[in-house]
């Protein structure tokens, strides 16, 4: 089954007065998973593809309806891959945010209390799949606050979990990989189509530092649902809308 | 694996495929099963497992297919130990130097579940944590160089059998090698890394960066790897760079080089913004005629009412 998705890719943080470092390969990284979902022969479909100060924080907030931008809203497709900084903690705890940053041009303020400003996959939403690839956007410890409020009818969630020193690096090949594990069948290697969990638990810790765990996350009506999404769910299979009663997750760490 | 005088005909081909993976890997092929050629890859596919290898740098995989309800359930669970062992004795086969192991470990994945409240999305309960699976992961140096590219990546179920492998282990080039190596002795004599806004040089070390295993590219380079750590307070993602003696970002081909993107215009100028957000340029126009157009509808209907108007 074909996607439509979109891509939100930031490297560009210091020229746009939003602090720093830029992440040279965050664009990059966008444009490779991308490219392995067109060159699948599943038919997916490219929604939008901003870059930097087109990547907008209210791109991902339910308030004011920005999520639902037709031309960039996250949760105006099926797929969503961001890639850029994320706001880590030295010590998380249960009731500490988890954030996406922008560095927009417009659509502020930049940076994006996930629990408390996402909302995907209710309402007219149709998010089924959100890939962060960022800095500590889903701490293991703070889930209940900040991604249970999330699953409004989304499917599948990736992200890291970490602290400030023990974060992902940039680069280009985590995004590459995912794409070429998740993109439905690319010529040569449809043999590595792989469900979501299977994907990210071995790219999720490339170039990651050592204490820096990949985790996913899935819903269900039940516990059996939520793990089977958590575990099997592919991207190109066409399972229903979950229920969001039980939530369902599983990390690896990187040794 | 091959010797005679048909060696690079199709059949030795699907023969050398077929004894890599019964020899070396272990895996129980139907020998009649054919080989696809498809890319820079050549596979056998069976009911229950794939295996396939890059034509062009020294990457296996192995693709355990769903095997259902049981291969779910069936993770290995013996000791690190003898996950190790069979790493090795693969190596072994493989030909490559037990020297060439840099670190082993394995990582472990584990599962936990919530069940909530849908209205207010507070924990009913909270399931323990559990144990799902592990993997056996080892990265790589030649000669004590780091290969920041390679690695090893074999799970095995219950049964000792391998469920899936990815092994990017590619041959590294003689020139590569002591490119690397004179990095390294630049390195440790005085070689400054550029500076980056709002970071500091967290690390640099000399290695070698290769291209990654899924790909229709093999680029190899010497490079030196510099990890900066932000400066601000809150980021904490690290730029990190490839370079190469000069300083300049060593490049290895992607994927994206095969897909034409036509260039995009800003998203201001694209349009399409969302109630409650400020409009882009093009919407600024549109708002600017519009509200030209209402003030002279008003002026010509005040002035054909007879209304003093300037």
């Amino acid at each position: 089954m074909a996607v439509r998705f979109s891509t939100g890719s930031v490297s560009n943080y210091v020229a746009g007065g939003c602090g720093g470092p830029d992440l040279p390969d965050s664009v990059p990284q966008g444009g490779a998973f991308r490219s392995w979902y067109l060159l699948s022969t599943a038919g997916n479909s490219v929604v939008s593809r901003w870059d930097n100060g087109d990547v907008w924080g209210s791109d991902f907030r339910e308030a004011g309806g920005g999520d639902l931008d037709p031309v960039g809203g996250a949760d105006a497709v099926d797929l969503y891959y961001f890639s850029g900084h994320g706001i880590c903690q030295a010590s998380p705890a249960a009731n500490d945010p988890d954030f996406l940053a922008t560095c927009g041009n417009f659509g502020k303020p930049d940076t994006v209390d996930i629990g408390v400003e996402c909302r995907f996959g209710g309402g007219r939403g149709q998010l089924r799949f959100l890939f962060l690839d960022a800095s500590c956007p889903m701490d293991l410890v703070s889930l209940g606050r900040n991604w249970f409020p999330v699953f409004q009818g989304l499917h599948v969630a990736t992200g890291h979990s970490g602290t400030v020193t023990a974060d992902c690096l940039d680069t280009r090949t985590r995004g590459d990989q995912l794409g070429a594990h998740t993109a439905g069948s690319v010529p040569g290697f449809r043999f590595a189509q792989l469900s979501i969990r299977e994907a990210w638990m071995r790219v999720g810790i490339i170039d990651v530092q050592s204490g820096c765990s990949a985790v996913v996350i899935a819903a269900g009506a039940t516990r059996a649902q939520a793990e089977d999404r958590r575990d099997r769910e592919r991207v190109q299979e066409n399972w229903p809308r979950p229920g969001n009663q039980w939530l369902a997750w599983r990390w690896v760490t990187r040794g | 694996m091959t010797d005679g005088p048909d060696e690079f005909t199709d059949r030795a081909e699907a023969e050398w495929h077929h004894r890599l993976a019964v020899e070396i890997f272990g895996l129980r092929i139907d020998p009649g099963l054919p080989v696809e050629a498809e890319r820079n890859v050549l596979s056998i596919t069976a009911p229950d497992i794939c295996f396939a290898q890059r034509l062009d740098c020294r990457t296996y995989f192995i693709q355990t297919l769903d095997r259902g309800e049981e291969r779910r359930t069936a993770a290995y669970s013996g000791p690190d130990e003898e996950q190790f062992a069979f790493a090795r004795s693969l190596f072994r086969r493989l030909g490559i130097s037990d020297s060439e192991i840099a670190g082993e470990h394995v990582l472990r994945e584990y599962g936990r579940a919530a069940e909530i409240d849908p209205e207010s999305r507070r924990i009913v309960s909270l399931e323990s944590v559990s144990e799902l699976g592990n993997s056996v992961h080892v990265t790589r140096q030649v000669e004590g160089v780091p290969v920041w590219s390679s690695h090893l990546r074999v799970s095995l179920d219950a049964e000792r059998r391998i469920d899936y492998l990815e092994l990017h282990w590619p041959f590294v080039p003689e020139t590569v090698l002591r490119e690397a190596r004179r990095l390294a002795f630049m390195v440790g004599n005085g070689w400054r890394p550029p500076s980056v806004s709002a970071a500091e040089i967290e690390s640099v070390e000399a290695g070698i960066v290769h291209s990654p295993p899924i790909g229709y590219f093999f680029d190899i380079h010497a490079a030196v790897r510099v990890i900066y750590r932000p400066t601000e307070a809150g980021f904490s993602r690290r730029p990190t760079y490839h370079l190469d003696r000069h300083g300049e970002p060593v490049r290895l081909r992607r994927t994206d080089e095969l897909i034409h993107e036509p260039p995009q215009p800003s998203r201001s100028e694209a349009g399409g913004t969302p109630p409650g957000r400020p409009a882009g340029r093009r919407g600024h126009l549109a708002m600017l005629l519009f509200g030209a157009a209402l003030m002279a509808l008003l002026y010509a209907l005040a002035r054909a009412a007879g209304l003093a108007v300037p």
